[in-house]
């Protein structure tokens, strides 16, 4: 058992915002927490990250319970998050600690496999969206975690960039195999990419849901067992009737 | 449906030559001089002094009140030849250089510690913007009372001008520091020097930079003030000198020779600033584009 959440639970002054969620992944399982706005998705990544550390429940990790930043995470957030004054490779080699030159190559290893080789020494201002968010991905891998939090990773790019960069992750998947928790409100994107979709529904959100989807990846996005599945989950969020009416 | 990697590796490939062909174009464009655009900046000036001159030939201006631009030159001319110039302007420097150090240092050391820290903020602040709020030209009489009328007084007045734009810029440029980016860090277990060194401090520079700059122009202000008060060189003292030997070039000769030295070291800091933070998105960095 790679990720064990229990009974976690958050409140912000007095409002619970997350109630008693838990789940499990086992090691190389791609979870996707899948919601509305709203109902703690991102609270509940942020409790596994370490980054906020005021709920209450038992998040364990590797089978060790796990109260602050871990090194066996990595974090994507929605925003690429770079730092505006290093350059791509610096902003690659930040986690990572030791030798220089050591640094450098699995460094530009990791910006071969994102597709940004030969742009090592581009300036984040230079990068557009889809560029600067590869990068992100490279700073995450690049200290092998076991375990990597995604948080609306591709929420905030165009819809043809979203795409190859969900093949990406996949390719990214298949070489490192880490455990990964990605958060989106995509219900296509989790279809593709999840082994596990956990639906999270409510004021405060607890687990609505918990669907294991058997099935060889790549998938094909026009799969009918997908799409079936698509529609079950439209309803237990409740938005069919309003995506009927549309 | 799936794009393959390839198709992925092609883009970028396009992207990259794309924004290489950019990059080279704006090089070029940077090396094109606009004449025209010169030229019009520099006509009114060039008039405005053309016909000052014509005016104190023809003897339509005063020239014991504006004396022509030629005499000021030539009273610069022979202030350097006999020597008397570089004394002078050497002297302002000194002060200047000292000065701006000094406030530059204190400002910083106090500036990070109430950006960092809350309380040290509650506590310290309150009493900083009391003293920021005294013209503090009105320190002068003080100063020279406690410090003579040697270089401490006028060193110490001008690292207060320097002192105050300095402060509060670090002290805002470390608390605007975006939270995301510090949360990057403590994603990776920075400890809080780390963070400091690695996020707060680089995050931060664009904002010491404009207060080294406001600081730095404050500065001059207050090196005129400190050496119009008693002292025996320098510029400012100069412009007493011109005032009491009725020599109105010898002023206007030391208000040029300020313009300059500001000006230089303007530049000077405006050269670091651009090579410091060529990373920042910022309009004037891309104006080549």
């Amino acid at each position: 058992m790679s990720l064990t959440v229990e009974n976690v639970s958050r409140s912000f002054s007095g409002d619970k915002a997350v109630d008693n969620v838990s789940f499990t992944a086992k090691k190389g399982e791609i979870i996707g927490l899948l919601g509305t706005s709203g109902c703690g998705k991102s609270t509940v990544l942020r409790a596994i990250s370490g980054l906020d550390t005021g709920y209450e429940g038992t998040i364990t990790v590797n089978g060790l319970k796990s109260r602050s930043v871990n090194k066996d995470l990595g974090i994507i957030f929605q925003e690429p998050r770079l730092m505006p004054w290093l350059t791509v490779l610096d902003n690659v080699c930040f986690g990572l600690e030791g030798d220089k030159k050591e640094k450098k190559t699995k460094a530009l290893k990791l910006l071969q496999q994102v597709g940004l080789h030969g742009f090592e020494h581009y300036y984040p201002k230079q990068l557009s969206g889809g560029m600067a968010q590869r990068t992100a991905i490279a700073r995450a891998l690049v200290t092998e975690p076991e375990t990597l939090l995604l948080d609306e990773p591709f929420s905030a790019l165009d819809a043809f960039t979203k795409l190859q960069l969900q093949d990406m992750l996949l390719d990214l998947w298949n070489s490192y195999q880490p455990t990964m928790v990605i958060v989106t409100h995509d219900i296509d994107e989790a279809l593709y990419l999840c082994d596990r979709i956990i639906i999270l529904k409510g004021q405060p959100g607890s687990v609505h849901k918990n669907i294991e989807i058997n099935k060889q990846k790549p998938r094909s996005k026009a799969d009918p067992e997908l799409t079936k599945l698509k529609g079950e989950i439209l309803k237990a969020l409740e938005l069919e009737k309003k995506a009927a009416s549309f | 449906m799936a794009v393959s990697e390839r198709h992925q590796n092609n883009s970028t490939a396009f992207f990259a030559k794309k924004e290489k062909a950019a990059q080279v174009k704006s090089r070029y464009s940077i090396l094109k001089v606009p004449a025209g655009k010169i030229g019009l900046s520099l006509l009114l000036p060039v008039l405005l002094l053309l016909s000052w001159e014509a005016g104190s030939r023809l003897q339509l201006i005063d020239s014991h009140l504006l004396p022509a631009p030629t005499v000021v030159l030539i009273t610069l001319w022979s202030m350097a030849a006999d020597g008397s110039l570089w004394q002078h302007t050497g002297a302002t420097l000194y002060r200047m250089f000292w000065g701006f150090i000094w406030g530059t240092l204190i400002a910083v050391i106090l500036g990070s510690i109430t950006g960092m820290s809350k309380k040290v903020e509650l506590m310290v602040d309150p009493l900083i913007q009391a003293f920021r709020s005294i013209p503090s030209l009105a320190w002068v009489p003080l100063f020279i009372l406690w410090l003579g009328i040697g270089e401490v007084s006028k060193v110490t007045l001008i690292a207060v001008g320097v002192f105050f734009p300095v402060y509060l810029n670090v002290t805002g440029g470390i608390q605007s520091v975006d939270r995301k980016l510090i949360e990057v860090g403590k994603a990776y277990g920075l400890s809080t020097f780390q963070l400091i060194r690695r996020i707060v401090l680089p995050a931060s520079l664009p904002s010491f930079f404009t207060g080294l700059r406001s600081g730095l122009g404050l500065g001059w202000m207050f090196v005129v003030a400190a050496e119009l008060m008693g002292a025996s060189q320098g510029l400012g003292f100069l412009l007493v000198l011109g005032q009491n030997t009725v020599r109105p070039e010898v002023i206007l000769a030391s208000i040029l020779l300020f313009a300059v030295l500001g000006k230089i070291t303007d530049s000077i800091l405006k050269k670091l600033q651009d090579k410091a933070l060529h990373w920042q998105d910022r309009m004037e960095n891309n104006e080549a584009a």
